[in-house]
C-alpha cells in the first residue's frame, strides 16, 4: 500500500511538472512544426490578402514608412510575385510605383506591411490579379530581411528581432544619393570568435589569401566570398586608425534574369592598390568584372535554399577601400595599377537571406501547402527528429549562449527588442549547462532507484528472501 | 540458461517498445501543450533563463528525458511482472 501510495504521489508530480518539462524540451522544437502545421491560424488569410491587395488592404512600403505609425512583426509580409502562366504575365507596382512586368520564368520578392483597412485602398497597390502572388505568413518567430533593409533606420527599426549588425551605420561621409541603401555582410564567419572592437595582431585567412589587419577597427562589417580558384598570397597591411568599408551600390530591384546575362556564378575581379610610397593607408580596393555588368548594383535573382530562405545572388559594383584619409567618389578616378602593387581577388555573389542565429524552419513561402502535406503524411508524426529522445541530451553539449527570441511577449509589451540574451557569457554557460544537467539527472536517478529499492533492499540485489516473484529473481539461477 | 536468456530478450524488447511509446506520447503532449498555451510558456521561461548562467531550457529538458526514462522503465517492469509467471506485484 505504501508503495502505491508513493506511486501515485510521484505521478502526480509528473503529472504536474510535465508542462514545465515539455515546455522546456519539445515543446520548444515542436513550434516550428506547428508554424508549419495549420493549426494555428494566421493573422490574415494569405489567399484574402492575395485577392484583395490594394482593396481592402493597405500596403505600406517598409522603405517609407513612418516610424510613427503601428507596425509590428504580424504585419509584415514577403509578397511573391510571379509570372502567371494563365493570365501570361504579370504587373506589378515596385516601391515607386512605377509599373514593371514580369515575363515568363520571372518572380518578384518583396517585403511589405499589410494591414485591413475599412475602405477602398488602392493608391499603393503593389499588384494586380493577373499575378501568381504568394503571401507569406507573417506570424513568425525569424524573417529573411534582404540587405538593403540594414541601411534604413525606419526598416531597421521594424526588424523583427535585432540582427547583430543593427547597429553598425553608414559612414556619413558615404551616405551620397544611391548610397544610402547598403548591404552589410558579417565578417563574422572569418572570425573563430566573432570581430573584435579592436585588436593589434590578426590574420585573415581568404583562401589563399592573407590579410594582417594591424592596428586596425572595422567599423563597417562586411563579408566577401573570394574564389579560391586563382589563389592570391598578397598579405595586406591596413594603417594606423583606418577603417575598412565594405559598401554595395544601391539597386533598384531584385527581378531575376532569365537567361543571356551571367548572374549565377558570376565572378567579379577586384583589384587592390597599395601606396606604392608606404605601407600606411590609404589602400583602395577597386573592381573590375569581366563580364558587363551594370553601373548599379543589382541583385540579380533568388532561390529558395531547402527551408524556404531566399539566397541572393548579386551582381553589383564594389568598392572597398581602407582609409584615414581618402574618400573615394564615383569621379575619382582610380590610377592605373603599377606592377605588382595591384592584387587580384575573384569574388562570388552568394548571400543568404535568414539573419544569422535564425532558425531556418520559418518564413516558407509554401509554408501553408506544407503543412496539408505534412498533415497528409503519418510520416511526420514519427519523424525522427520530433522523437528523438536523446536530442535534450544532446542539447547539453551545445552553445548554450545562443539568444532567445521572445516575439509573443514583445508583442505583449509592445516593445520591438524581441531578443533576448544571456548575461552570462558563453564560457559559463557552456560549463555549467551539462554539469546541471547531468548531476539533475543522476540526482532523479538515484533517488528513483533508492526508491525502488526501499522496498526490497535493493532494486538489483534483492536482500528479501521472500519475495520470490521481485523482478530481479527472474535473472537468477536457480538453486 | 536458456530461460535467463529469454528474460533478458524479453524485458529488453519490453523497455525498448515502452521508450518508444513514452516518447511518442511525450512528444503529443508537447505538441498539446504547445498548442494550447503557444509559445508564452516558453518565453518566459526563456527569459528567466537568460539571467541563469545555465541554459535551463537545456536542463529541464535533460531532467524530462530522465523521467521519461525512469517511467518508461517502470511500466516496463511492470509489463514484465505481469507477463512473467506468478504474480509479484499485487
Amino acid at each position: 500500500m505504501k508503495g502505491k501510495k508513493q506511486c501515485i504521489a510521484f505521478l502526480t508530480l509528473f503529472a504536474l511538472f510535465a508542462p514545465l518539462f515539455l515546455t522546456f524540451s519539445d515543446a520548444n522544437a515542436l513550434k516550428y512544426s506547428i508554424n508549419s502545421i495549420p493549426l494555428v491560424t494566421p493573422v490574415y488569410s494569405t489567399d484574402d490578402i492575395t485577392s484583395n491587395i490594394g482593396y481592402n488592404y493597405a500596403m505600406y512600403d517598409p522603405l517609407t514608412v513612418n516610424s510613427s505609425e503601428n507596425f509590428s512583426l504580424k504585419d509584415f509580409y514577403w509578397i511573391k510575385f510571379q509570372y502567371n502562366p494563365n493570365t501570361d504575365k504579370c504587373d506589378y507596382k515596385s516601391y515607386d510605383h512605377a509599373v514593371q512586368s514580369l515575363s515568363a520564368g520571372q518572380s518578384y520578392l518583396i517585403p511589405y506591411y499589410i494591414k485591413p483597412t475599412d475602405s477602398f485602398y488602392n493608391s499603393n497597390v503593389l499588384g494586380t490579379a493577373n499575378c501568381n502572388t504568394r503571401a507569406s505568413i507573417s506570424n513568425i518567430n525569424t524573417i529573411s530581411v534582404p540587405p538593403y533593409v540594414f541601411g534604413n533606420p525606419n526598416l531597421r527599426s521594424y526588424l523583427p528581432y535585432r540582427f547583430p549588425y543593427s547597429g553598425i551605420y553608414l559612414n556619413d561621409s558615404f551616405k551620397k544619393d544611391g548610397y544610402d541603401r547598403v548591404s552589410k555582410f558579417e565578417f563574422s564567419d572569418l572570425f573563430e570568435d566573432g570581430i573584435p572592437d579592436s585588436f593589434t595582431q590578426l590574420t585573415i585567412p581568404i583562401g589563399n589569401v592573407t590579410k594582417d589587419l594591424s592596428n586596425k577597427h572595422i567599423e563597417y562589417k562586411g563579408s566577401l566570398y573570394f574564389d579560391s580558384d586563382t589563389p592570391d598570397t598578397s598579405v595586406l597591411t591596413l594603417g594606423n586608425n583606418s577603417s575598412m568599408y565594405v559598401r554595395v551600390v544601391t539597386y533598384s530591384d531584385f527581378k531575376t534574369q532569365s537567361g543571356g546575362a551571367p548572374p549565377f556564378n558570376a565572378t567579379c575581379s577586384m583589384s587592390v592598390r597599395r601606396n606604392p610610397n608606404t605601407t600606411e593607408a590609404p589602400y583602395i580596393l577597386d573592381y573590375s568584372c569581366p563580364f558587363d555588368m551594370p553601373s548599379d548594383a543589382k541583385f540579380s535573382g533568388f532561390t529558395l535554399n531547402w527551408f524556404g530562405n531566399p539566397v541572393w545572388t548579386y551582381t553589383n559594383t564594389w568598392r572597398i577601400y581602407w582609409d584615414s584619409s581618402v574618400v573615394i567618389t564615383d569621379n575619382d578616378p582610380t590610377p592605373a595599377p603599377a606592377g605588382d602593387e595591384w592584387t587580384t581577388f575573384h569574388v562570388t555573389g552568394n548571400y543568404v537571406g535568414d539573419a544569422p542565429g535564425s532558425a531556418s524552419y520559418t518564413n516558407s513561402w509554401d509554408v501553408t501547402q506544407d503543412g496539408v502535406n505534412w498533415t497528409q503524411s503519418l510520416g511526420t508524426l514519427f519523424d525522427f527528429s520530433l522523437l528523438n529522445p536523446f536530442a535534450p541530451i544532446f542539447n547539453l553539449f551545445t552553445d548554450q549562449n545562443s539568444c532567445a527570441q521572445i516575439p509573443t511577449i514583445a508583442s505583449m509589451i509592445h516593445s520591438q527588442e524581441t531578443q533576448v540574451c544571456p548575461w552570462f557569457n558563453s564560457t559559463t554557460r557552456n560549463i555549467v549547462t551539462p554539469v546541471l544537467g547531468l548531476s539533475s539527472m543522476m540526482l532523479l536517478f538515484g533517488f528513483v532507484v533508492h526508491w525502488l529499492g526501499a522496498r526490497s533492499g535493493n532494486l538489483f540485489e534483492d536482500s528479501v528472501e521472500t519475495d520470490n516473484f521481485s523482478f530481479t529473481n527472474k535473472f537468477r539461477r536457480k538453486k | 540458461m536458456i530461460e535467463t536468456v529469454f528474460n533478458v530478450l524479453k524485458i529488453t524488447a519490453i523497455i525498448a517498445v515502452c521508450a518508444v511509446f513514452m516518447v511518442a506520447i511525450y512528444s503529443l503532449l508537447s505538441l498539446i501543450v504547445s498548442v494550447i498555451f503557444g509559445n508564452i510558456i516558453g518565453e518566459i521561461l526563456a527569459l528567466i533563463s537568460m539571467f541563469l548562467p545555465f541554459n535551463a531550457l537545456a536542463v529541464f529538458g535533460a531532467l524530462g528525458t530522465a523521467t521519461v526514462a525512469i517511467l518508461s522503465f517502470l511500466i516496463a517492469k511492470k509489463i514484465f511482472d505481469l507477463t512473467s509467471w506468478g504474480i509479484s506485484a499485487i
